[in-house]
C-alpha cells in the first residue's frame, strides 16, 4: 500500500513535462537570477556601509555617555576632589616648599602644578603686598 | 561499451563543456543547460509535489540556484553535471516539503468520509484504482496521507518506492551515509504504517 501511495502522489511525467515546458520560464529565471544578483549587489554596497553604522552609532553613543559620565565624576569641583591649585601653592609658599617649574609638570594630572593665569597673578599680587609689610 | 552508456557520456562531455562555458558567463549556454535538463528536474520534482505550479516553482528555483552554484561544480569532484544538478533539485524538494509541513494546509480531521471508506476499502482489499477518476481521488488522497510524514521520512519513500533507487544512489543524491537512509527508510516505512493504521 505504502508504494502505491507514493506512486499515487505523484504528478504523472506528461503533466511535469508540460510544467516544464511553461511559456517564459526561462524569462522567468533570468529575472530571478538578475533580482538575486542586484541584491548581492547592494548588499556589498553603501547598503552594507549603513547597516555597520546603523549598529555602531549605538554602540558609540554608549562610549560617548560611558566617557561623559567619568568626566562629570572626576570634575574639579567635587567635594572630595582635590583643592584648588592656588591654595595648595599659597600653602607651599607659606611654609617656604619649593614649587615644581611648570615646565615640569605633568599636564596630566589636576595636581597643584596645573595652575591658571588669575592663580599666578594673585601669587605676585600676594607676594608683593607680603615684601612691602617686611 | 554499449550504445546508451556511449550515449551518456556523450551527453556528460556536453553538459561538461556546456557548464564551463556558462561559467565563464556564456549566458546562451546556461540556456542550454536548462533546455536540455528542465524536463528530468520536472519530472523528478512531480515524484515528491503533484501541482504543476509548485513543480513550475522548483524548477524555477533549481536552475536560479545552478547559475550561482556554477562556480562550485567542478567536473573532477563531481559525479556528473546531471547527477549535481539532480541533487539541487532534491535538496530543493525537501526544503519545500519542509516549508509545507511548518505550515500544514491538511490534517487527519480534513479527510472526508468518502476518503475515509475508500481507503479503508483500499487498505482491506488491497487493489489498485483503476479508472482516471479514481486515480485522481488517489492522487489527492495519497498526497494528505504522505503529507503527516516529516520530510526526512516523505524523502525517502518517495526515493526508494517513488524512483526505484538504490540505498548508495540515494545517499549521493540526499548527502546522507548508507547506514542513514537505511534508518531513515525503516522509520518512513514505521511511520507510514501508522497513519495507515488509523483508517484501517
Amino acid at each position: 500500500m505504502g508504494r502505491a501511495l507514493i506512486r499515487a502522489s505523484a504528478l504523472g511525467d506528461a503533466e511535469a513535462e508540460e510544467a516544464a515546458n511553461a511559456p517564459f520560464l526561462y524569462a522567468r529565471i533570468r529575472a530571478r537570477i538578475e533580482a538575486e544578483r542586484r541584491a548581492d549587489e547592494r548588499a556589498s554596497g553603501w547598503f552594507a556601509t549603513l547597516a555597520v553604522a546603523r549598529r555602531a552609532v549605538p554602540a558609540l553613543a554608549l562610549v560617548a555617555i560611558a566617557a561623559a559620565g567619568s568626566c562629570w565624576a572626576i570634575r574639579p569641583d567635587s567635594q572630595e576632589g582635590p583643592p584648588p591649585a592656588g591654595a595648595l601653592i599659597e600653602a607651599r609658599l607659606a611654609q617656604g616648599e619649593p614649587i615644581a617649574v611648570v615646565s615640569a609638570c605633568s599636564i596630566a594630572t589636576k595636581e597643584e602644578c596645573l595652575v591658571s593665569t588669575d592663580d599666578v597673578l594673585a601669587l605676585l599680587v600676594n607676594e608683593g603686598e607680603q615684601e612691602t609689610e617686611r | 561499451m554499449t550504445t546508451e552508456s556511449q550515449l551518456d557520456l556523450a551527453g556528460e562531455a556536453i553538459d561538461e563543456s556546456l557548464a564551463a562555458s556558462a561559467r565563464a558567463g556564456d549566458d546562451a549556454a546556461f540556456e542550454q543547460l536548462f533546455l536540455r535538463h528542465r524536463a528530468r528536474i520536472a519530472r523528478l520534482a512531480g515524484r515528491f509535489l503533484n501541482r504543476p505550479d509548485k513543480v513550475e516553482e522548483i524548477v524555477q528555483e533549481v536552475f536560479a540556484k545552478t547559475y550561482f552554484a556554477l562556480a562550485d561544480y567542478s567536473a573532477r569532484s563531481n559525479a556528473s553535471f546531471a547527477a549535481w544538478l539532480s541533487r539541487i533539485a532534491v535538496n530543493a524538494c525537501y526544503d519545500e516539503m519542509r516549508r509545507a509541513r511548518r505550515r500544514p494546509e491538511s490534517s487527519l480531521n480534513d479527510f472526508t468520509d468518502e476518503e475515509v471508506a475508500w481507503l479503508s476499502q483500499q487498505l482491506r482489499a488491497e487493489a489498485g484504482a483503476a479508472d482516471i477518476e479514481s486515480a485522481v481521488i488517489s492522487r489527492d488522497l495519497a498526497d494528505k496521507l504522505l503529507a503527516q510524514l516529516k520530510a526526512d521520512d516523505r524523502l525517502v519513500l518517495t526515493l526508494l518506492d517513488g524512483e526505484g533507487l538504490p540505498v548508495a544512489d540515494i545517499a549521493a543524491l540526499t548527502g546522507w551515509t548508507v547506514s542513514k537512509v537505511k534508518v531513515r527508510a525503516h522509520r518512513a516505512r514505521s511511520a507510514l504504517r501508522r497513519v495507515l493504521g488509523q483508517f484501517a
